[in-house]
């Protein structure tokens, strides 16, 4: 299988000589083309940090990211800006919506910037809108939807440049029940139907059943792996199972 | 802590914030204590002539930005005050009595007043030597001008800033004490939202404009007094809905049409003007009119001064000329000429005669050409082609000091006939030496009427290089009795005349550039005030993918948007009133109205400029 992301000897470091703070320590990471990447971990065992390096928004203290074989640590940040751009999608906690954009011009958004001739946004913004159910939602504003119609119209933004990741963080985090399970097969079918490669990050476990593989993240160190081989409820308990061992997740859930 | 220790503590802390509204202020005051004591100035005091015209020019400037003030300190002061409901709400909150917040954050308005209004004085006192020379210069006023400090000025100024601030202190404290935690509360949170398009409104704002132009250009059917109300009232409310609802109906056809808004940062920066214009109607409305106003008297005090420099030849056509029908005389007059060793240029000599009942000269239309043909006026052709005269047609040269006529007439009577009056205009015939209107008769018609009145013959003379002609006044002076000859002469011209259009210019330069500076701090605000809202925005982009250079972009439209729609409606309305005042003056106004955009926009474009910076810093902290 091809490999779409591949971390080596990631580092991060907080603070100065006396007091560093390792959040991210020498992590190596494969990702594959297809996969479904769920990262957990207690609060404070380094998950965003983690997220947010391998997405590009934040720069490692040492280490190299390799996309596709491409170092991005040597990309300047005009480069890396288009790079983000083209090649990665975000869905984040709080939607990240433009409210003075309607439903359509935020999915249309990365591809309006890199100036995309507007006949194919167009019929973009209309296939990926259909497909996550909001046909009718398409003129409207983000102030006039519910929660859960938000971030789907994160996760079509997200899918418009056809990337080689998804990143999602925390991306049930607002939504109430019922709305993060129609994300969450969403993003299943996302996975499924386009083949796209999704990480996400989160520390629910319900979430992280829909994922197909789950790394535990500690103290800024992979923890464990393990992968889905058996139905969605029984790697629900596994992921339960192993929260309690680590120590401090179960607290979190109830 | 008491609350006066808070009020100084968050003045220091937001003085940076404040930068501009301070200098604007000090300014203000600098000039507003310069207008008042030149007034007190001994030098000036003591040039007679001149000193009526600036007593009242200064008199009506200071007057003019005494309005201009109370809106700009009462406009930014509720403007500061809603920026920082937050704060309010959050002192509130903790238990403190509306009445004290009030009183902390009325009287750092207060503070900065203060502050501006101590400064101002010293800098406008440090200044006010170079302010009277300035002016003694472009006023021609030939005086030496000894520093002075005018007691008067000072306390004058005192009185009118304490006034204007005591009403803005307690405007912000009584708005502050009816508020509600509620609603203090509320206003943060307030979600904006797409503002609703009123097509009705838009349209018809378009037309109110269109009424209002048609008013101002027709103001001698309606009555000048009339028409200019009208229009100030009709363009005020055409403006407003302009920019409410027109602009939006604009901006919103952008947004639908995707192959335009899809295209690089237009996405960005034009949703943003479409969602904020509602909120920002109403400064973008009191921009225009402002800089309407900005523009419209600066261009009417360089159109004055224009009008001036370019009147001269209309008033001083000739280097001498004078009135006398003794042969004699004139060869004596001319004997004179030539001894002064000066080359005679032109040698005009035409008949009139006197209406006395009328108060105006009549010459015969040959006459009329050949003056113009040689005096070498531009466009003459022109000119004299609509000069073709029936036996009751005439044509009516306005008297060359004449700056602006209100009252049009279209027949005159003229020893019991009357005659239409076919065409009115201005141009160079006798100039002040004989400063009469002028009535230009068909030829036949003229010797009709020659007979009831006495005939003159005037005698214009164009010297080349004229040299020594102090001297050769006195010298005619002599032979000619000055009174009953109208001997005129470019000395006497140059002896009386001073430049009291300098005095207007100079003044409402001034006044120009204390309003460009409130205007350009006004929008300079609100710009930053959604700077602060936009910056969660940007910083989404970011994360999405933009880069540095688009998002500058981006921004740049964004506010440039917000600049330029008011600087062109506002150009629009302006030229329009400098077109209606050319009319009235009979004068082509064209240069000094395109100078005076000109200046205001090279002004207004440096405070875009700073605005963006500004803007870009905020968004990318």
């Amino acid at each position: 299988m091809k490999v779409v992301l591949e971390t080596r000897k990631l580092k991060k470091e907080y603070g100065s000589k006396d007091s560093i703070f390792k959040a991210i320590d020498n992590i190596d990471l494969k990702v594959y083309e297809g996969e479904f990447l769920g990262i957990m971990g207690p609060s404070g065992a380094g998950k965003t940090t983690l997220l947010n390096m391998l997405s590009t928004i934040d720069k490692p203290t040492s280490g190299n990211i390799y996309y596709e074989d491409k170092d991005i640590g040597n990309m300047k940040n005009r480069e890396l800006s288009v790079f983000r751009r083209n090649n990665i999608g975000f869905i984040f906690q709080d939607f990240n919506l433009l409210d003075s954009m309607s439903v359509e011009d935020n999915i249309a958004l990365p591809l309006a910037l890199s100036k995309v001739n507007s006949k194919e946004i167009k019929s973009k913004v209309e296939k990926l809108s259909s497909f996550f159910g909001l046909k009718d939602q398409i003129k409207k504003y983000p102030y006039q939807l519910s929660g859960g119609q938000k971030q789907r119209v994160a996760a079509a933004r997200a899918l418009i440049t056809s990337p080689s990741i998804v990143f999602a963080d925390e991306p049930t985090g607002a939504l109430d029940s019922k709305s993060s399970q129609e994300l969450l097969q969403c993003l299943s079918k996302m996975n499924e139907e386009f083949n796209t490669t999704i990480i996400m990050v989160t520390h629910d476990a319900f979430s992280a059943s829909y994922c197909k593989r789950i790394l535990f993240i500690k103290d800024g160190k992979i923890h464990t792996r393990i992968d889905k081989d058996s139905s969605r409820k029984e790697f629900f308990k596994r992921i339960i199972d192993l929260l309690g061992s680590m120590g401090g997740g179960v607290d979190e859930l109830f | 802590m008491n609350s006066f220790k808070i009020a100084i503590v968050n003045f220091k802390r937001n003085i940076k914030t404040y930068g501009l509204y301070v200098m604007a202020m000090i300014f203000s005051v600098a000039t507003y204590y310069n207008f008042l004591s030149m007034r007190y100035n001994p030098q000036f005091l003591e040039h007679e002539e001149a000193s009526g015209y600036i007593q009242s020019t200064a008199m009506s400037a200071s007057v003019l930005m005494v309005i201009f003030l109370v809106f700009f300190i009462v406009y930014s002061t509720n403007f500061f005050l809603n920026q920082r409901k937050k704060e309010i709400g959050v002192y509130a909150f903790m238990g403190i009595d509306n009445s004290k917040v009030g009183f902390i954050f009325a009287s750092e308005g207060l503070l900065l007043g203060l502050l501006s209004l101590i400064i101002g004085l010293g800098v406008g006192i440090l200044f006010s030597k170079l302010f009277m020379m300035i002016l003694a210069k472009v006023a021609l006023l030939n005086m030496k001008i000894d520093f002075f400090i005018s007691k008067k000025a000072i306390i004058g100024t005192i009185i009118v800033y304490s006034i204007i601030l005591m009403f803005t202190f307690l405007k912000g404290y009584i708005s502050i004490i009816r508020s509600n935690l509620i609603d203090l509360i509320n206003s943060l949170k307030k979600e904006e939202e797409l503002p609703k398009v009123n097509y009705f409104k838009g349209i018809v704002s378009i037309i109110i404009i269109g009424i209002a132009y048609y008013v101002a250009i027709n103001y001698e059917k309606i009555g000048f007094g009339t028409s200019l109300l009208t229009t100030i009232l009709l363009i005020i409310l055409g403006t407003y809905w302009l920019f409410g609802s027109f602009f939006s109906m604009i901006i919103r056809h952008y947004i639908n049409k995707k192959s335009f808004l899809y295209k690089g940062v237009n996405i960005v920066s034009f949703s943003n003007i479409a969602f904020r214009i509602k909120n920002n109607y109403k400064t973008l409305t009191a921009v225009a009119v402002l800089i309407t106003t900005c523009i419209t008297s600066f261009g009417t005090v360089s159109s004055l001064k224009y009008y001036v420099e370019k009147n001269r030849k209309i008033e001083v056509p000739y280097t001498i000329s004078y009135v006398s029908d003794n042969k004699e005389q004139i060869d004596k007059a001319d004997e004179i000429i030539k001894k002064s060793k000066n080359t005679i240029k032109l040698k005009e000599r035409t008949n009139f005669f006197y209406v006395p009942d009328n108060e105006v000269v009549v010459i015969k239309l040959s006459d009329f050409k050949d003056i113009l043909s040689g005096l070498g006026v531009e466009d003459r052709e022109d000119i004299i082609s609509q000069f073709n005269l029936s036996k009751n047609e005439v044509g009516y040269i306005e008297r060359p000091q004449t700056m602006m006529s209100l009252i049009e007439t279209d027949g005159i009577k003229i020893k019991d006939k009357k005659y239409d009056i076919k065409v009115s205009t201005k141009v160079p015939l006798f100039g002040n030496g004989l400063n009469f209107p002028c009535i230009v008769v068909n030829d036949k018609e003229y010797e009709i009427l020659k007979a009831n009145f006495i005939e003159h013959q005037f005698n214009g003379i164009i010297l080349d290089n004229p040299k020594n002609i102090k001297d050769l006044t006195f010298q005619l002076a002599e032979l000619l009795s000055p009174k009953e000859s109208s001997l005129y002469t470019s000395f006497v011209a140059d002896a009386s005349f001073y430049d009291f259009t300098g005095i207007i210019y100079f003044l409402g330069s001034f006044l120009f550039l204390v309003f460009v500076f409130g205007t350009g701090s006004i929008i300079y605000f609100k710009t930053l005030s959604e700077s602060f809202r936009d910056k969660g925005k940007y910083e989404i982009l970011k994360k999405l993918g933009m880069t540095d250079l688009e998002i500058y972009k981006s921004v740049s439209k964004q506010v440039g948007i917000s600049f330029i729609l008011p600087l062109i409606v506002g150009s629009i309305h302006s030229i329009v009133s400098i077109l209606v005042l050319s009319n009235m003056m009979k004068f082509n106004l064209l240069i000094p109205t395109i100078m005076s955009i000109g200046i205001f926009t090279l002004a207004y474009g440096i405070f875009y400029i700073f605005t963006i910076r500004k803007f870009m810093s905020i968004v990318q902290q």
